[in-house]
């Protein structure tokens, strides 16, 4: 039996190493094919190091003799010692090749070696990518703390891709120094550029109810109160229960509202764990004022609260800790010399989950799952196996396909959309959803279908377009190591799902990259899939007709227009955050902000749309704010599922009426480009609006009152926006 | 150095975020001001991931130097 790797590392024991003992080694390296556990990775790096500092000038000789390994292990070898002796340019070279190969923690510490030669070889423009991935597939505290500290280091030299900036303060009871590092990585990992405030020690109310505190000058968009549950005080059983939790839920409600209304930030409140090691043991949460029950109560008191209130949203610790496995989520050690909580390893845990709900708040929820199908939603292989061969139900492995098609229903009720992406002839592929009786998705879930054999990258980027969606809001889902390997090189964008090879795991391993996770569901989220496949249909109709008004008349369009109240804020603050294509201005905005607007009396118009093929819902957005006897029109943005249908003239016809009637000398536009919304750069020329003024990036444009802008003809329109700005 | 060493210095050098830094068993919060409580606890999680052990609330506490904190390290079997 050969010498396995790890055993070899150890008989090698401490340098300096004998030449006949390094060509043993160096023998095994060559010839060790299985993978890399990242302890030998580890191992192997040390020895690098190792070797370097007792002889420098061997090294690159060592390292061209490992040029012929074969596996993994020899070749991280090679480029640990040319990266141990300076040569980043080859090393780096050596870490490409070994970048799609490996999973997890692996996958991490692989991308990590790969940015940081990149960064010391004067590439500092190609990390990204690698550092991104080491971000998103650590779970180590470690890991991600370099990651942090590489990107601190990049970001000097060339500019980081983010899809957002935020201002984040971190409050808590504990220490939570140690959190802010590895978010911020977790958070460079879902494309957000995090600016961090840590507050002093437990002092998180004085520092939210101090207008002179460093967290008021900080100005953050998102506050998080990282409360724990041993700062609630509670003993083991409380007398009056009622009590305690009415006054917890009130005392944080009020720093809720102090958060939103002062400092017009977003709350992020983290609930409490219920600890594993009570001394009333079960009847901690079965007596009424056991602490297990009333921890469990704040939680549920919270949970409504927030639904109460806009702009907060509960980060569920007690759930995060119970994944994560209690017995480790504490450190009795850390919390009693350094008042740590939770435990460093499950920092990370905490981090992943607080950045899947920052995303939710910034809109960066992914939108579609892109689905293979054999071996993705059921076993075999449809096109050979045919309908009765395939694993469907009716058995183990069949019954982890119907619990995954399952739990793939249920993400559209969220508002995701689900699209097939598999290499099948059309006819075969839809049979199943036509036919099997045990298949839980229909063809109504599928928003895009493409089953053909053109490359996946192709389809992938067809299904965005037809979804009208960016790539970097898709999630790929395949069975095939070689199909997400070539659509990471391919579209780095999209997300891909590291897929286990047992079915059973599947769920788990979708959820757990938490990329579906939002604040609120709209009416428009559930309806989604619906209104996609509407659209398609909108378009085959568009190809039968002669001209664009012809179809746009057949459409039968009805708007409603109206001014932003209660009811339709969410779906509104959801809007602002996530538009892209048509957007003028891109301003993102949080629930507290839209209503400081209204409050200082800008014109807000929510617009509602509906046709012969269904009802898109709330999807146009305008707020023009007063400004030296005119309106600025601050923000207007439509959601790219009713582009194209004349309805931004509807809109804009609606404010221009508004500014006659309360004698608004003018009205203008604003224009700021970005990636994405080139779209929309000539929208207030189409208008007729004329150019005014430029400054920096943007362009002004003016709209002279007197002038009349009609509805289009073929657009019925019932507009309230009127009524509202005279009451005010 | 030791492998050990090696790894140790490792620790260090990302603890106190310094990637020149030589590991020499006099650096204690006397010698280097960097070293405050943070640190401290920077440099404890950090032992414990690479080498996988978990160190008592005394030995957490007694590790005042790089000497004493190999010598709690091979206390507990690290290079053996």
């Amino acid at each position: 039996m050969p010498l396995s790797l790890e055993l070899g590392l150890l008989l090698l024991g401490e340098p300096p190493y004998s030449a006949a003992k390094i060509s043993e080694l160096w023998e095994l390296a060559c010839s060790h094919e299985a993978p890399c556990a990242v302890a030998d990775l580890t191992r192997l790096e040390h020895l690098a190091g190792a070797i370097v500092s007792a002889d420098a000038d061997s090294a690159p000789g060592l390292a061209a003799r490992l040029e012929s390994a074969r596996g993994d292990c020899g070749c991280w070898l090679r480029a640990a010692l040319l990266e141990a002796c300076g040569y980043s340019e080859e090393a780096a070279s050596v870490l490409r090749l070994l970048r799609e190969k490996a999973a997890g923690e692996e996958r991490a510490w692989i991308m990590l070696a790969s940015a940081r030669n990149l960064l010391a070889a004067g590439h500092p423009d190609q990390i990204w990518y690698p550092l991104a991935e080491a971000c998103k597939s650590s779970a180590s505290p470690r890991t991600l703390r370099n990651a942090a500290r590489l990107l601190a280091q990049a970001r000097k030299k060339a500019e980081a891709p983010f899809r957002r900036r935020c201002r984040i303060a971190l409050l808590s009871s504990v220490t939570i120094d140690f959190l802010a590092p590895i978010l911020r990585a977790q958070c460079f990992g879902a494309g957000i550029d995090a600016e961090f405030y840590i507050g002093p020690f437990n002092q998180y109310e004085q520092e939210i109810r101090d207008p002179a505190s460093g967290l008021t000058r900080f100005r953050p968009a998102v506050i998080a109160i990282g409360t724990d549950w041993r700062s609630l005080g509670l003993r083991d059983e409380e007398e009056s229960p009622a009590d305690i939790i009415r006054e917890h839920t009130a005392r944080l409600e009020s720093l809720w509202r102090e958060s939103r209304e002062r400092l017009g930030a977003t709350v992020i409140q983290f609930n409490y764990e219920a600890p594993p090691c009570e001394a009333l043991g079960h009847l901690s949460a079965a007596l009424p004022g056991g602490r297990g029950r009333l921890l469990r109560a704040i939680n549920l008191a919270l949970w409504e609260a927030a639904t109460r209130t806009q702009g907060v949203a509960i980060l569920d610790v007690d759930q995060i800790a119970a994944r994560f496995g209690k017995d480790r989520w504490s450190d009795p050690v850390l919390w009693h010399t350094a008042k740590q909580y939770p435990s460093a390893e499950a920092m990370p845990a905490l981090g992943h989950q607080l950045t899947a709900l920052l995303r939710a708040i910034l809109g960066l929820t992914a939108k579609c799952v892109a689905l293979d199908l054999d071996g993705v939603l059921w076993g075999g292989v449809i096109g050979e196996d045919g309908l009765a061969g395939i694993q469907l139900g009716g058995g183990p492995a069949g019954e982890a396909f119907v619990d995954f098609q399952r739990y793939l229903q249920s993400l559209t009720r969220t508002g995701a959309l689900l699209a097939i992406c598999s290499k099948n002839n059309p006819e075969d592929a839809v049979l199943p959803f036509r036919q099997h009786p045990e298949m839980v998705l229909r063809e109504r879930d599928i928003a895009v279908f493409m089953a053909n054999w053109k490359p996946k990258e192709d389809n992938l980027r067809a299904i965005a377009t037809a979804m009208n969606i960016g790539l970097d809001a898709m999630v790929f889902v395949d069975d095939n190591p070689a199909e997400r390997s070539r659509v990471r090189q391919n579209l780095p964008e999209v997300a891909v799902v590291e897929l286990p090879a047992d079915p059973a795991q599947y769920v788990a391993a979708v959820s757990r990259l938490g990329l579906f996770e939002t604040i609120a569901i709209t009416r428009e989220d559930r309806e989604r899939t619906a209104s996609v496949r509407e659209n398609l249909e909108r378009k085959a109709l568009e190809s039968t007709t002669g001209s664009v008004d012809d179809y746009l008349a057949q459409l039968d369009i009805h708007v409603h227009l109206a001014p932003f109240d209660e009811v339709n804020l969410p779906r509104i603050v959801q809007l602002i955050n996530k538009t892209n294509q048509f957007n003028l201005t891109t301003r993102r905005r949080g629930h507290a902000e839209v209503r400081a607007l209204m409050a200082a009396g800008a014109y807000t118009q929510a617009m509602r749309t509906s046709d012969r093929f269904g009802d898109s819902g709330l999807t146009g957005v305008l707020i023009a704010v007063p400004e030296g006897g005119g309106l600025r029109i601050d923000t207007w943005l439509m959601s790219c599922r009713v582009l194209g249908r004349r309805l931004d003239e509807a809109m804009f016809a609606a404010l221009v009426r508004y500014a006659a009637e309360n004698r608004y000398t003018d009205i203008t536009g604003e224009y700021i480009p970005t990636a994405k919304n080139s779209q929309v750069a000539d929208l207030y020329t189409r208008l007729g609006c004329v150019l005014s003024d430029q400054e920096d990036e943007s362009r002004f444009f003016r709209w002279e009152t007197g002038k009349i802008f009609p509805v289009p003809g073929m657009i019925a329109c019932v507009d309230v926006t009127q009524r509202a700005g005279a009451a005010v | 150095m030791t492998l050990t060493d090696q790894r140790l210095q490792q620790i260090f050098r990302e603890a106190f975020e310094n990637d020149k830094l030589t590991l020499t068993d006099s650096l204690s919060p006397e010698t280097m001001p960097a070293w405050d409580s943070l640190a401290h606890v920077k440099l404890i999680m950090g032992c414990e991931e690479e080498f996988g052990i978990k160190f008592t609330i005394d030995e957490t506490v007694e590790s005042t130097s790089a000497g004493k904190l190999k010598a709690v390290l091979a206390s507990k079997g690290v290079g053996r």
